[in-house]
């Protein structure tokens, strides 16, 4: 029965219960695309930095006119000395070339083999990793190099460059999902010998500790010891991204607020005409016996229903917003939140009954007497 | 002093709306079980304001009202609206029937603030005033004798010890009338007790007795007699 009577008289004022909906659906949408975006993006760009086993890069300082630099391996001993080598939990260097393999270009990068997998702990290697940080004749192959190339576990293969060849056996095919799976992995030193760059390296990955030192302090003591370089920090991507996200954060809440705002005041105008024009309705429920309780709960349903109804689809149309603001201004995807879902819901459910309360009680407070009179 | 025999007591009942209005002026009567009551007396002589006091809708300024045996004067304003739907059955002028709702359900919705919506019970209630081929009409297709016949179906539908209908038949044409009353005194035999506000003598006549009031007090009987054989047909 009390659904019947809910839904009876939802149906008597379609337009109204509509327009009450729709006040709230605004309103919720911005909630549910802030709470979205608050939610993930921080964890993504967390993520980031996290899957990042280098929080520091040490680049070759380009000189104007020149495309090509180098740093001098010899002067990375730098990192292993003083208040440095406190702060540097590992390092490696990489220097990168465009070779020839089968006649197909290829980038090969040369790097220490022996300290790689603790700068890149996620890598995910099927064979083994080559021995040795000077090792002149194993190779870790990209997953995609491996497939197009036809170059499975154990397998040979001759690399060029310029006038000089190499001839390598593919130790392990590595998967990382990024760069890595098309290129081909070898010792610093093979790739110095083949490119004719003995001693020279084209980038450093620096994992350090953070706790004591600001990375930013480090970066300069570096560009200060080693000649010829520039430290970036890593998580100066994340700083710029996070700076971003409070700036459409706090437009999103500012929206938010007076959308909400609006909506609650669009839900008491409707709520007080609709009990207006139910006055005679409630004072008849009132005479007929109903208690103040039964009817408040009779409204309360209604207005649980608006919450509801508002809520959900203001949920669905502010998780395509976030989406969307997501894949602009982050490049990310977001994925749906269940916190943000609940936010959602509270906060129309706080707005709907914030504005409701007046006539609510104002309902309840009815005469029946006097609405009966009316003759 | 309190017979428990009477549906109804009502001592020096004074009612007072704001301080000069004096609507009811120190008013004392007394209904029995199962008797059939009606009320007459010229407009603004305190017959509404007397029915909203006995149905617990209003309180009076002084003055006792006893429903079999009950004061009701002292009780809250929930222990009032739960006498009202556990004893009282009302019936208004202007019929009061929710717009939305059809015949059936709105019968119904009396079942469900009493306890429990019973469909059959009041489909029954419905066969048995006529209007068995009127169950889902809504109010507004439904012509004013028939509106009043679902009234009537409502405010038997919990078996209230006592019928309060005010100006029952007030807008109704003749033959509607006349069927409205039929069920009126068809159903007293289910044994509530009838109190019936009205203008017009005819029904009034068939009535075990007959009230008057004028401003704000109950005429005495012989006064009744006196002043209608002073004043005849006019
Ligand atoms: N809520 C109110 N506030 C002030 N005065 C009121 C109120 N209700 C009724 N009155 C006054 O009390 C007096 C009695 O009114 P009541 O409605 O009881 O008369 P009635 O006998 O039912 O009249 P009618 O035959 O026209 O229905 C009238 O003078 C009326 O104006
Ligand atoms: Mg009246």
């Amino acid at each position: 029965m009390w659904w019947r009577i809910i839904s009876r008289s939802f149906r008597n004022r379609k337009a109204r219960l509509a327009l009450s909906i729709l006040s709230v659906v605004l309103g919720a949408s911005l909630v549910a695309a802030l709470s979205n975006l608050s939610l993930e993006i921080p964890a993504k760009a967390g993520s980031q930095l996290r899957a990042y086993g280098a929080n520091l890069l040490i680049l070759p300082q380009v000189p104007p006119g020149t495309n090509e630099a180098y740093i001098s391996e010899n002067d990375l001993s730098f990192l292993e000395r003083g208040e440095v080598a406190q702060a540097v939990t590992s390092y490696a260097p990489s220097l990168y070339s465009l070779v020839e393999i089968a006649g197909q270009p290829i980038v090969m990068v040369g790097t220490w083999l022996d300290v790689m997998p603790q700068i890149s702990p996620w890598w995910q290697i099927t064979g083994y990793w080559p021995e040795g940080r000077e090792n002149m004749a194993e190779a870790l192959v990209g997953t995609q190099v491996s497939e197009k190339l036809g170059l499975g576990l154990g397998k040979e293969f001759t690399v060029s460059s310029g006038d000089n060849t190499r001839r390598f056996k593919v130790a392990g095919v590595v998967t990382t999902g990024a760069a890595e799976d098309k290129q081909v992995l070898v010792s610093l030193k093979a790739v110095q010998e083949l490119t004719v760059l003995p001693g020279k390296v084209g980038l450093v990955q620096v994992s350090a500790l953070t706790q004591s030192h600001p990375l930013a302090h480090l970066a300069k003591l570096i560009e200060e010891g080693i000649p010829g370089s520039e430290g970036r920090v890593l998580g100066q991507i994340a700083k710029a991204e996070s700076r971003i996200l409070s700036k459409v954060q706090l437009l999103l809440a500012l929206v938010a607020g007076l959308i909400l705002t609006a909506s609650g005041l669009v839900i008491l105008s409707t709520m007080t005409t609709t009990l207006l024009e139910r006055t005679a309705e409630i004072g008849l429920m009132k005479a007929l016996g109903a208690s103040s309780q039964r009817i408040a709960g009779l409204f309360s349903a209604e207005i649980g229903i608006i919450t509801l109804g508002g809520g959900i689809l203001g949920y669905l149309l502010g998780y395509i917003l976030a989406q969307f603001i997501g894949y602009r201004v982050f490049a990310s995807a977001i994925s749906p939140h269940p916190l943000a879902f609940l936010v959602t819901i509270t906060i129309a459910a706080m707005v709907t009954w914030f504005s409701s309360i007046l006539p609510l009680r104002r309902a309840t407070q009815i005469d029946p007497a006097i609405t009966l009179r009316g003759d | 002093m309190i017979n428990s025999e009477l549906s109804l007591a009502v001592e020096e009942l004074t009612k007072y709306y704001a301080a000069r209005v004096l609507a009811l002026d120190n008013v004392s009567l007394s209904v029995g079980h199962g008797e059939r009551v009606a009320i007459m007396g010229p407009s603004g002589s305190g017959k509404t304001t007397l029915m909203n006091i006995i149905s617990g809708l209003d309180r009076p300024s002084q003055g006792q009202v006893w429903v079999n045996g009950q004061d009701i004067t002292g009780l809250t304003g929930a222990e009032l609206t739960r006498f009202r739907r556990e004893t009282i059955g009302l019936v208004f002028q202007q019929f009061y029937l929710i717009p939305y709702l059809n015949a059936l359900e709105n019968v119904m919705l009396a079942q469900y603030f009493h306890s429990l919506a019973d469909e059959e019970e009041a489909r029954q209630a419905l066969v048995r005033v006529g209007l068995n081929d009127r169950l889902y009409h809504l109010p507004s297709q439904l012509s004013g004798g028939e509106q009043q016949r679902v009234c009537l179906a409502r405010a038997l539908i919990n078996s209230p010890q006592i019928l309060l209908a005010d100006e029952p038949t007030g807008n109704l044409d003749k033959a509607n009338e006349e069927m409205v009353m039929k069920l009126f005194h068809e159903r007293h035999q289910e044994g509530y007790t009838l109190i019936m506000v009205t203008h017009d003598p005819d029904i009034a006549r068939m009535a075990d007795r007959i009230i008057r009031f004028d401003h704000g007090r109950v005429v005495p009987e012989d006064v009744v007699g006196n002043s209608s054989l002073a004043k005849p047909l006019l």
